[in-house]
């Protein structure tokens, strides 16, 4: 007689402790499942480029080289632009100097940075208030982002917390708002899923440009807490920085 | 066209919101019956299930294979009701007495269900991970393979989780049944 099997005697009592009409499902999940899209804003399907919510190495790797392929192309283009306009004899004073002269390839060149003048005003970034940050987020908020510079030189603060409530500060003129906690929530899951959390998200700094603003995000979600800053203007930073940026335009109302 | 190309971003007549109530409600059963044998209280498996339901709605735009939604669905499951088995480390939950509930008249389905076995008990002292595996291939009657699926691991490790878990339990029951024939 075969002796019995002690594991297979724990599976089979395993078994039959699920065995045996299963609860029915409480009318109040049903109920709140089909309540769901009416409480919670509708979720936007998202392009193919965006995947599953974050970059991985190929789409990077892809990125990169499409921007390395702009780039060289847009050299190449000026280079032989340049050798046209004097003539293709290298520039070195032939008789088509006159016309190249009075334009010298230097400063017509696309990639030149135009300097100053007084029709394209400048903006001198105020510094990132990072301390009125940081006591927004001890006050409780779970989402503070500031943004400064750019075409408007602005200077504005905003912060949102998870029952709904945001407050504002554009330009020193402090101000309340409401959205709903859903809302919050609902753009907290959206920054969480662009991996926000993740090495996905770093801070990157140049000086900006006159029309482009600096940015700083600073997210609580359970016990993280990060803040990631980055510059309009350059390829420096994360990707996915800017569509935070459109999510958190669209909770704050800010045009973008 | 297969995949993700053809159930992903192919459009639908459906609304958003009705296609995703369309397979969600079958899902729910099960969803509901997997959180209770977690979490051995029928009130918490009502919201770890909603708990999931949101999750799962809000990420709705991501799931590319409309074909896959049960599998995604219970991985949402299973995670939700493994950090509330994790937040419970240290939290020992009081349960009424089982006389008392039954005079009352509230008896929880999973806690009875799971007191009928001295084994039904010996499982919440297994890890969570542990915990999982036996009730998704018990509980949920799931196989190897679709459990692996489900948690995003390999077939090994499954098999491994699987084999210690009831190790352990048989183990535990020896020991009991010694002391008890001292």
């Amino acid at each position: 007689m075969r002796p019995v099997d002690f594991d297979e005697e724990v599976e089979r009592r395993l078994r039959a402790i699920g065995t045996g009409a299963a609860p029915p499902v409480p009318g109040a999940i049903t109920r709140y499942l089909h309540q769901l899209p009416e409480d919670h804003p509708a979720p936007v399907r998202q392009g193919p480029w965006q995947g599953a919510g974050r970059l991985s190495f190929p789409r990077l790797a892809l990125g990169g080289l499409v921007a390395v392929a702009i780039v060289v192309g847009a050299v190449a283009g000026t280079v032989l632009m340049q050798y046209r306009q004097s003539g293709g004899s290298g520039g070195s004073g032939s008789s088509a100097a006159p016309a190249t002269t009075a334009a010298s390839p230097a400063a017509t060149s696309p990639l030149t940075p135009e300097p100053p003048s007084s029709e394209t005003p400048g903006c001198t970034n105020p510094p990132m208030r990072s301390a009125a940050a940081a006591e927004l987020v001890k006050s409780g908020a779970v989402i503070v982002w500031e943004r400064n510079g750019g075409p408007g030189c602005v200077d504005e603060l905003y912060a949102a917390y998870p029952d709904g409530r945001t407050v504002s500060d554009r330009d020193g003129v402090p101000q309340n708002g409401q959205v709903t906690s859903a809302g919050v929530q609902a753009v907290m899951g959206q920054i969480t899923d662009a991996g926000f959390f993740t090495d996905l998200f770093f801070t990157t700094y140049h000086p900006p440009c006159s029309a482009c603003h600096q940015h700083s995000v600073t997210v609580t979600y359970g016990s993280q807490t990060k803040t990631v800053g980055i510059v309009e203007g350059g390829t420096d930073g994360p990707a996915q920085y800017w569509i935070v940026i459109g999510y958190l335009s669209d909770l704050f109302g800010v045009a973008s | 066209v297969e995949g993700a190309l053809s159930v992903g971003l192919a459009p639908t007549n459906d609304e958003p919101s009705a296609a995703f109530i369309r397979l969600a409600e079958p899902a729910l059963p099960d969803a509901y019956r997997l959180a209770g044998f977690l979490l051995r209280d029928s009130w918490e498996a009502q919201d770890a299930t909603q708990e999931a339901l949101l999750k799962a709605w809000l990420g709705w735009p991501r799931l590319r294979d409309r074909g896959s939604f049960g599998p995604w669905f219970d991985r949402i499951v299973v995670n939700v009701c493994k950090n509330r088995l994790r937040a419970r480390k240290g939290i020992r939950p009081l349960h009424l007495d089982e006389q008392m509930e039954n005079e009352a008249g509230t008896t929880d389905p999973f806690r009875s269900a799971l007191a009928r076995d001295e084994l039904g008990r010996l499982v919440a002292k297994l890890g969570p991970d542990q915990q999982i595996v036996v009730a998704l291939r018990f509980w949920r009657d799931l196989s190897l393979d679709e459990i692996a699926e489900r948690l995003d691991l390999p077939l090994g490790t499954v098999k491994s989780r699987l084999h210690y878990a009831v190790h352990a339990l048989r183990v535990e029951l020896d020991r009991q049944t010694k002391e008890a024939s001292r």
